[in-house]
């Protein structure tokens, strides 16, 4: 019989977690932590990651430690990933920096399609990104990117 | 009575409606108090990611799309020039001939992004034909380029006429893991040059130099070599087999249209193959020669351990000598699932007796032979593989165009294959 060793993960906003020590090392900078960190190990802080991200990477990780050969699996991630914007970008950030290469591809991924095929207006709109230039600084920028036919 | 019984049922009715009501009310509160709310789906989170993040992302766009990142905002001025990945393919140039300036070559372009690159540049596609203005000169300035960037991926498609001569510098690429080339040749490597040392794979099409013992000495000197493609060989040289056969990591070996020193003997070509310990897939092109020495009269010393997959091209079956190879070959892979055959069988002579009770079962999982003309010779070899595989799922015959014509014919060919013996009860042929 395994050895069902839990960790505890506390996210930035102090909210904690229990997990099995097993779906933790999913992540290799927890991994890394436990194996660095001595006896003392089992709180583990995640201060750059949120408890609402935080609870769903361990979603993630629960799903691909305990049935990582299922025929679900794909569905799962693709249902996974049908999130807001914003939701995807704290995954990617969270999975960045927890070192989780399958999700950061997964949630990268998903991100980039958002982006293929819409002009530069319609990204703004999806990403919520301020245009800051004015119209000036706009049509000096393209002047000056005149080489660069995509811009 | 009556009326007692309706102020009842209206004081219910009250109830039950203060009741949805505060129920309601809670639902409104709660969603108030969302965990959603922290996640404000109104924010701009993509412009403050880390910029690995970032440069993950905008490696996946295609080229075009990434680039224009530049006028997004003034955060996201210079993230593209991160880029690690680049493809120069079809859908590159045409985006390139939709816009404004037409008079600007395509060469000037890519020089021009290249330029503005920070970070290494691990993986660069460039497909190019006789039609776009990019020259010979510019490729081997691009590698020059790449050879300081640690590139790792290097696939070019030249299809133009004369091959291309690769600069000298592609040997400086000593981070290589993956190298694709079409209408290429090399030159001779440096005097320094000891191979790629990380090279798992190399893809080669239309190889046209006269090959000198310097191509042999550098494939053999890339010792991670794990998939080993070489199509439409032009040289005169022959691909040395024995060669071929020191790369001991190779999973994957495809040799089509080559001609290889062993090709009049099969034995010796399956011997020497066959010591390959990681070998999963193999494919070879007999180019309808005939075996002229050697004989398959006993089990391959070498079994072919780990192959799964075997695609054999151009195979004669004419002579019985040829078949019973062919079965040894079969025997001797003990996972094979997969076997594709085209043979070129010419004419039918008397088939090689074959005892298909005492040999060993197959694994075989699915066969497909493609140009059939269900010659004695090819028969035999259908009726050994569905003698002998249980587990066969999946078999499917393509005849040979010209024989399916006569729609008599056919039915005689269909009959005459469905009464073979079949030793797996669930596989499904499959005459296409």
């Amino acid at each position: 019989m395994t050895s069902s060793k839990t960790i505890v993960l506390r996210s930035s906003d102090g909210a904690t977690f229990e997990v099995d020590e097993a779906v933790a090392l999913h992540s290799l900078m927890i991994k890394h932590r436990i194996e660095t960190g001595g006896a003392d190990s089992t709180t583990i802080d995640v201060p750059e990651v949120t408890g609402n991200t935080l609870s769903k990477v361990i979603e993630y990780c629960k799903k691909h430690v305990e049935a990582p050969n299922s025929d679900d699996l794909k569905s799962f991630d693709t249902d996974f990933v049908k999130v807001d914007q914003a939701v995807l970008c704290h995954l990617a950030k969270a999975s960045y920096y927890m070192n989780i290469k399958g999700l950061l591809d997964l949630s990268s991924k998903t991100i980039a399609d958002m982006f293929k095929g819409k002009t530069v207006e319609q990204i703004r709109e999806t990403f919520h990104i301020k245009n800051d230039f004015t119209p000036e600084e706009e049509e000096e920028l393209r002047k000056e990117n005149s080489w660069n036919l995509f811009v | 009575m009556m009326k007692s019984w309706f102020f009842v049922r209206s004081i219910l009715y009250f109830y039950v409606c203060s009741i949805m009501m505060i129920i309601n009310m809670l639902h409104f509160l709660r969603i108030m108090e969302t965990p959603r709310r922290k996640f404000a789906p109104g924010g701009d989170f993509i412009s403050h990611m880390p910029d690995n993040v970032v440069t993950n992302i905008l490696d996946r766009l295609p080229l075009q799309d990434a680039v224009r990142t530049d006028i997004l905002s003034k955060t996201w001025r210079f993230k593209w020039t991160m880029l690690s990945q680049l493809v120069f393919d079809d859908n590159f140039f045409e985006c390139l001939l939709k816009t404004k300036a037409k008079n600007t070559q395509a060469r000037v372009i890519i020089s021009r992004l290249l330029l503005h690159l920070r970070g290494s540049i691990t993986k660069f596609v460039l497909r190019v034909d006789d039609e776009l203005s990019v020259e010979d000169d510019d490729i081997s300035h691009w590698i020059l380029f790449l050879s300081r960037k640690g590139i790792k991926e290097f696939i070019l498609e030249h299809y133009y006429e004369t091959p291309y001569k690769l600069p000298t510098h592609l040997f400086s690429c000593l981070d290589l893991t993956h190298l694709e080339l079409d209408t290429c040749c090399f030159r001779p490597p440096p005097t320094n040059f000891h191979g790629f040392p990380n090279l798992l794979s190399l893809d080669l099409h239309s190889l046209s130099e006269e090959r000198s013992n310097v191509f042999w000495e550098f494939i053999t000197k890339c010792p991670l070599l794990e998939s080993l493609k070489l199509t439409v060989d032009l040289s005169s040289d022959k691909i040395k087999v024995a060669e071929i056969a020191k790369l001991e990591n190779l999973k994957i070996l495809s040799l089509y249209y080559c001609h290889l020193d062993t090709m009049n003997n099969f034995c010796t070509t399956f011997e020497l193959l066959g010591s390959l310990p990681k070998l999963q897939e193999l494919r070879l092109d007999f180019m309808g020669g005939k075996l002229t020495e050697g004989g398959a009269k006993h089990r391959f010393s070498t079994a072919f351990p780990s192959l799964k997959a075997l695609k054999l091209s151009r195979m004669c079956l004419d002579v019985g000598l040829e078949l019973s190879c062919a079965i040894e070959l079969i025997r001797s892979c003990p996972n094979l699932q997969t076997l594709e055959i085209t043979t070129n069988s010419q004419y039918t002579s008397p088939p090689q007796p074959v005892d298909y009770h005492t040999t060993e079962q197959l694994q075989l999982r699915s066969v497909m032979f493609e140009y059939w003309k269900g010659s004695e010779n090819d028969v035999c070899l259908l009726k050994y593989i569905l003698a002998c595989s249980p587990f066969l799922k999946k078999s499917v015959i393509r005849p040979y165009a010209l024989i399916m014509i006569a729609s008599d014919e056919r039915l005689k060919f269909t009959s005459k294959l469905m009464k073979l013996h079949r030793a797996s009860p669930v596989v499904d042929i499959n005459i296409s």
